[in-house]
């Protein structure tokens, strides 16, 4: 079952680094905002692909895929944002990973890139783009 | 042998190759080679699929494109191979180019690295999974690397996909997972600099052995009316030892000829390990492996070789797991063990072969062929030797218990044969 037409998923391709309790812990924060929403019964799933190869990347990078086009034009989309760049903010306080850039990608539900986030410091305005690499969404009944 | 008729089922488009080819050999997207430098046998496959440029000339002689890749299978091997990327004295051909590929586990000190010196992790730290680098150079304490992490403080500019560094030999040593050395050979691209001419399929340039030819040069194993195969030795970069690199090329009417499969094997004493036999999925279910192999065997079993050993690595348990289907037959057969060297299957001489050699009958190699079964105790052996040379060495494939067979007698019925001294049928 394709699960990204029916839920927004928040997917790290690598656990070692975003592990996958620290991406439960986001979605604990964006269903809070859901629960104030008309999104409310959306559910959120975690999700890691198994590691594969060697392909460590420098870039703290994680995958959101929304559950339908809809959702990244209405008024829930800001907040939910909003909680998605402060996670990644709150990832350069960890030992090592002061200058260590951030990258989140938003896809639509059929993978199309919707936009991506990034952040260069701690500090830093969110620098927000159209542009990205497209991705498969995960397929998995996983349910958080 | 392919069948007369036999024609691929699929051309490569050259210009989406990479990621075709991952899916493929994998099921998985393309992601290992957006994802930059990406080790594993697996990849070293795709490359030298993606790398070949074959032209044969009105002459016979093949004008190749192509690549040879030979794990390194310790650090005493890496440093030596490493050591060969500013060596003066080593004799490649004109135009051969070599690479190491280093991978290891990191951790998160690597990220904040100062001038890209990588430091020893701190106990407090814990892996967040492999890395891949190329390896640059080599001293008595630490490793030059380069990978493509933009934005990490390495050497080289800031803005820079390719960043610099090092690790300390120490760190090398206790993280290692996987090396690599590849070696291209540049071949009939219009574009190329160097055209490299490999050699006529001429029989008489067969080398007797390895020690007797270090050039290069490519000599016949055998041929059908769609197939070619080819060999030659080289000298490892790794171990010195000589290798084995055979060819299977499949001609088309077109003049676009394909390496469609290859086998690189290791020579070690008396014994040929085999490292990789790889045939490209969509060729495969043509007994291209199966030919391959023995012919292989067959020329390493007519200069010395008594034994071959099948090694598997971790990339083919992955692509088993995504791909079954697409692997022959009797490669899914074999019944693999896990050995303890750092990931490597192995499959030994006393690993179940004798699946493989049903399919072994039914191939042609020059001088031919033929199946040898034993009795050793209570064990049956098995293994391939030329049906022309008495007394001449045999490849043992596998020794298996009698009761292997389990009522299928065609494993163990076979006559009662000298495995030291065999009889001439």
């Amino acid at each position: 079952m394709d699960v990204s037409t029916e839920a927004l998923v928040l997917e790290t391709p690598n656990p070692l680094d975003l592990s996958v309790d620290d991406l439960s812990e986001l979605a604990n924060e964006i269903q809070a905002v859901l629960d104030e929403s008309n999104y409310s019964e959306l559910p959120i799933k975690v999700w890691s692909e198994p590691i594969l190869g060697a392909a460590n990347n420098f870039l703290d990078i994680l995958y959101v895929f929304l559950p339908n086009a809809d959702f990244f034009r209405d008024l829930v989309w800001a907040p939910v944002a909003a909680k998605i760049v402060n996670f990644m903010r709150k990832r350069f306080s960890r030992p090592h990973e002061a200058a260590r850039t951030r990258i989140a990608y938003i896809y639509g539900p059929d993978g199309g890139i919707l936009s991506s986030v990034k952040l260069r410091d701690e500090f830093a305005d969110p620098i927000w783009s159209a542009s990205g690499p497209d991705r498969s969404p995960p397929v998995t009944t996983d349910t958080k | 042998m392919p069948s007369p008729d036999w024609q691929p089922a699929w051309e490569p488009d050259r210009r989406s190759l990479p990621a075709a080819c991952a899916r493929v050999l994998s099921g998985t997207t393309s992601r290992y080679f957006l994802g930059g430098f990406a080790p594993s046998l697996f990849v070293r496959r795709v490359e030298l699929f993606d790398f070949q440029k074959v032209r044969q000339e009105s002459d016979g002689t093949y004008r190749l494109q192509t690549m040879f890749y030979e794990r390194l299978r310790s650090i005493d091997e890496l440093v030596r191979a490493a050591g060969m990327l500013s060596s003066t004295t080593w004799s490649f051909s004109s135009g051969v180019a070599l690479f190491v590929d280093l991978c290891l586990d990191i951790f998160p000190s690597i990220y904040d690295a100062r001038n890209g010196d990588v430091p020893m992790p701190d106990t407090s730290e814990s892996a967040i999974g492999c890395h891949s680098v190329l390896v640059t150079a080599i001293s008595s304490d630490r490793v030059g690397f380069r990978h493509a992490w933009q934005g990490w403080r390495g050497y080289g500019a800031a803005d820079s996909i390719v960043q610099s560094g090092t690790f300390p030999l120490e760190y090398v040593e206790q993280y290692f997972r996987e090396a690599w050395a590849m070696r291209l050979t540049p071949g009939p691209d219009p574009d190329s600099v160097v055209a490299v001419d490999a050699g006529h399929l001429d029989s008489s340039a067969t080398p007797d052995r390895p020690e007797e030819v270090n050039d290069e040069r490519w000599c016949p194993l055998g041929r059908s009316s769609e197939l070619d195969m080819i060999a030659c030795w080289m000298e490892g970069v790794g171990s010195g030892q000589p290798w084995l690199q055979c060819l299977a090329i499949a001609r088309s009417p077109a003049g676009n000829s394909t390496i469609v499969g290859w086998l690189h094997g290791r020579i070690g004493g008396s014994a040929v390990d085999i490292e990789d036999l790889f045939v490209w999925p969509p060729y495969r279910g043509r007994k291209i492996g199966a030919a391959l192999a023995g012919s292989a065997l067959y020329w390493a079993s007519n200069r010395g070789y008594r034994q071959a050993r099948w090694l598997e690595l971790e990339a083919d348990a992955i692509e088993r797991s995504y791909s079954a289907r697409g692997l022959p037959s009797w490669l899914r057969r074999m019944d693999w063990h896990e050995s303890d060297q750092g990931g490597v299957r192995s499959a030994t001489d006393r690993t179940d072969l004798v699946a493989c050699l049903l399919e072994f009958e039914e191939i042609e190699v020059p001088g031919g062929l033929r199946k040898v079964r034993a009795h050793v105790g209570n064990e049956v052996l098995t293994g391939l030797m030329p049906c022309d040379v008495p007394g001449a060495p045999m490849v043992v494939l596998g020794i298996h218990p009698l009761d292997y067979c389990q009522g299928d007698h065609r494993l163990c019925r076979t006559e009662r044969t000298e495995v030291r001294r065999p009889q001439k049928r």
